[in-house]
């Protein structure tokens, strides 16, 4: 039903974006008049930026609303029984977290009551979504709007004598630089704090961001036009195409510990109010 | 570590904004982080984990890829000086201390005024100091001769950062890469210096009768006039006190006079493993320098004309400074190509010029240096392209 009130909504196409192995349900498959696109690969290959991409790319005045499934659900709810369904599914997870579990609760719910007494210690982070893209809401917030997921983190303000250094395989990293051994144990569990394990520097061009966004279109330049605040350039170099969650990890991966996400909203923002 | 840190927090906050000692914060803070990683934390939106890579690991990554250069170099320049004074026979202990003797003095110049200056115009400037100097530092050296005086080292180490790196805003914002830019300082400035006997430390030894300090390069060029086939003129000099120098196999293991670090293929080598090994430098570049100039060199066979023109194409990458440059200075993410097809070209133009300059103009024998400060000079246009390229893909499909 949501997907007809969908069609309803739209005179484009309607796209439906599943995994390409997991188990299609009839309900998207047998959907009349919407396209089946299957996706498969690591993060960020689900974000619907990256799909979009794919799919058929945003141009200048181009229009594309996205839409995850439980919304599609509450909009079918709405037309059959007339209700607005504000109940969601909750998953509290992280390493701090005694039992992660999933909880039946509402939008826009205090998450005090899941964790209380739930932790393993009391110097965390607690966060609204997940640890690339979600938000720090502390011990007493609220589960953001598009939040399905709470994460406890342990918080990482500590000093590290000579952290530049010090070889191990416990922090978790995308690179092999001397000292980083993550990369041998790639199946192990890892306790992952919110340390930024280095201060900010100036861009640093190693080619790990393209490596971690599968987009045609060239971060770093696109960062840099943003900071210049130079609207054509960023236009010609995509800014309409992605999100703050379509380069998180190029945020992750930062060598030179840029606010990626945060630039690239400044720059949404941006050409957005001009 | 708990004193230490102690004493570094309550020193803190004079060097903060309002303390009395503001203006020296980012000296400060450069001490800081060098002792202890700092305590902060992500901002409440964004990614709320970090990988663990910084760039002080990033550049000290480089420079354990250097390392294998630079014991080889300490130990070939003491080889080389008892070679030239005709006492084959010396222990390694003896060769490695002549060599240390000679290159840590260097080493230790170079950072000095290097960092000095670093450390200077950050505070001057109000940035950050900036670890890309850790690895400048160690290049400078190693693409100095070993009889260089250690005031020009100084000297050129003070032009190649003030003029070369800090009068453009700092670290990132070079055009053209720093310690090449001391080398082609040096050999500007100081054209005799650099040149004749100076690639080998003699000291105060005697040369042995028949010792020339010709480089394999020189050797080269002289064989335009003469017409002499240069592999042969290669094998038979150094006859006499260093037999076979020039040989393939001792131009590949890098036994032969030369600048500290670049004689030796095999290391330059080993450093790239681990630069590609670790990600911190781009095997494109790495793979399409030794590229081009092999291409350029067979090119050059099949015109002839003259004998450096038929020096077989393989030689090319095992004289002169080729191996080192492409692996080290090349792969400068500052200076080189910054969009991903544009270091292939970046590599391969590298290449091709390398062998160009060589053959074409014996007045500039070195041909790898003054080829990657061209590309260097020309990278931002190699992406220039690439970055219209791909800004034309966008338009295209678009409507409006």
């Amino acid at each position: 039903m949501g997907i007809d009130v969908l069609k309803k909504l739209t005179s484009g196409t309607v796209h439906i974006n599943t995994h390409s192995t997991s188990e299609i349900s009839t309900v998207f498959s047998q959907a009349k008049g919407a396209e089946v696109n299957k996706f498969s690969g690591p993060h960020p290959a689900g974000c619907v930026g990256v799909q979009i991409h794919h799919i058929d790319p945003i141009n200048k005045g181009d229009v594309v609303w996205t839409i995850n499934p439980f919304a599609v659900i509450q909009l079918g709810k709405l037309f059959l029984n007339g209700v607005y369904d504000t109940s969601r599914i909750l998953a509290i997870t992280g390493s701090e977290v005694k039992n992660p579990q999933y909880y039946k609760t509402y939008t826009g719910a205090s998450i005090k009551k899941f964790i209380e007494g739930n932790l393993t210690q009391d110097h965390v982070r607690v966060i609204s979504g997940n640890p690339l893209t979600g938000t720090a809401i502390g011990k007493d917030g609220h589960v953001g709007f598009f939040d399905h997921q709470i994460t406890v983190l342990p918080e990482g303000d500590y000093y590290e004598f000579v952290g530049w250094i010090t070889p191990g395989a416990r922090k978790v990293s995308f690179q092999r630089s001397l000292g980083l051994l993550s990369f041998l144990s790639p199946g192990k569990e890892r306790v992952v704090d919110t340390n930024t394990h280095g201060e900010p520097r100036a861009f640093v061009q190693s080619g790990v961001f393209e490596q971690v966004t599968p987009m045609d279109v060239l971060p770093t330049h696109l960062l840099k036009s943003i900071l210049a605040e130079d609207l054509d350039e960023m236009e010609a170099l995509g800014i309409y195409e992605v999100i703050e969650e379509d380069l998180a990890l190029c945020e992750f991966v930062d060598v030179s510990k840029h606010k990626v996400q945060e630039i690239v909203r400044e720059g949404i923002d941006l050409i957005q109010h001009s | 570590m708990k004193f230490l840190r102690n004493q570094l927090d309550k020193v803190k906050h004079s060097f903060e904004k309002g303390g009395k000692l503001e203006k020296y914060y980012y000296a400060y803070e450069a001490i800081d982080t060098f002792l202890f990683a700092p305590n902060s934390t992500n901002g409440v939106k964004g990614s709320q984990i970090r990988d663990a890579i910084d760039l002080k690991r990033l550049m000290i990554t480089v420079i354990v890829a250097m390392v294998p250069c630079l014991l080889f170099g300490i130990w070939n320049v003491g080889h080389q000086h008892f070679l030239a004074i005709g006492q084959p026979d010396a222990a390694l202990g003896d060769k490695i201390w002549i060599g240390a003797i000679q290159v840590v003095p260097i080493i230790i110049i170079s950072y000095g005024v290097g960092l000095g200056i670093e450390f200077l115009f950050a505070t001057l400037r109000r940035h950050p100091v900036n670890e890309g100097y850790l690895v400048t530092g160690m290049l400078i050296p190693l693409v100095m001769p070993p009889d260089i005086p250690l005031w020009q080292v100084a000297v050129a180490t003070a032009f190649a950062v003030v003029i070369g790196k800090e009068a453009f805003g700092g670290t990132g914002m070079n055009v053209v890469n720093i310690a090449l830019t001391a080398r082609a300082f040096l050999y500007f400035a100081y054209p005799t210096d650099i040149s004749g006997s100076v690639w080998t430390y003699l000291g105060d030894g005697q040369a042995v009768a028949g010792y020339s300090g010709a480089t394999p390069l020189s050797i080269a060029g002289d064989a335009v006039t003469s017409g002499a086939n240069v592999v042969e003129s290669f094998g038979s000099f150094g006859a006499g006190w260093n037999d076979g120098v020039y040989t393939l196999s001792n131009l590949f293991m890098g036994l032969r006079p030369g600048s500290i670090g670049e004689t030796s293929t095999l290391m330059c080598l080993i450093g790239a493993a681990i630069l590609i090994a670790t990600g911190a430098g781009s095997w494109k570049i790495i793979v399409s320098v030794f590229g081009g100039a092999y291409l350029m060199g067979l090119f050059l066979n099949l015109v002839g004309g003259n004998a450096f023109l038929e020096m077989p194409a393989h030689y090319h990458l095992v004289i002169g400074g080729l191996a080192f440059g492409a692996v080290f200075m090349a792969t400068d993410p500052v200076t080189a190509s910054q969009t991903e097809s544009g270091k292939w070209v970046y590599g391969l133009l590298i290449g091709m010029f390398t062998v160009l300059i060589r053959v074409f103009n014996p007045a500039y024998p070195e041909g790898i240096m003054l080829a990657i400060l061209l590309m260097n000079v020309f990278s931002p246009l190699i992406d220039y392209f690439v970055v219209s390229a791909n800004k034309k893909r966008r338009l295209q499909r678009a409507t409006v």
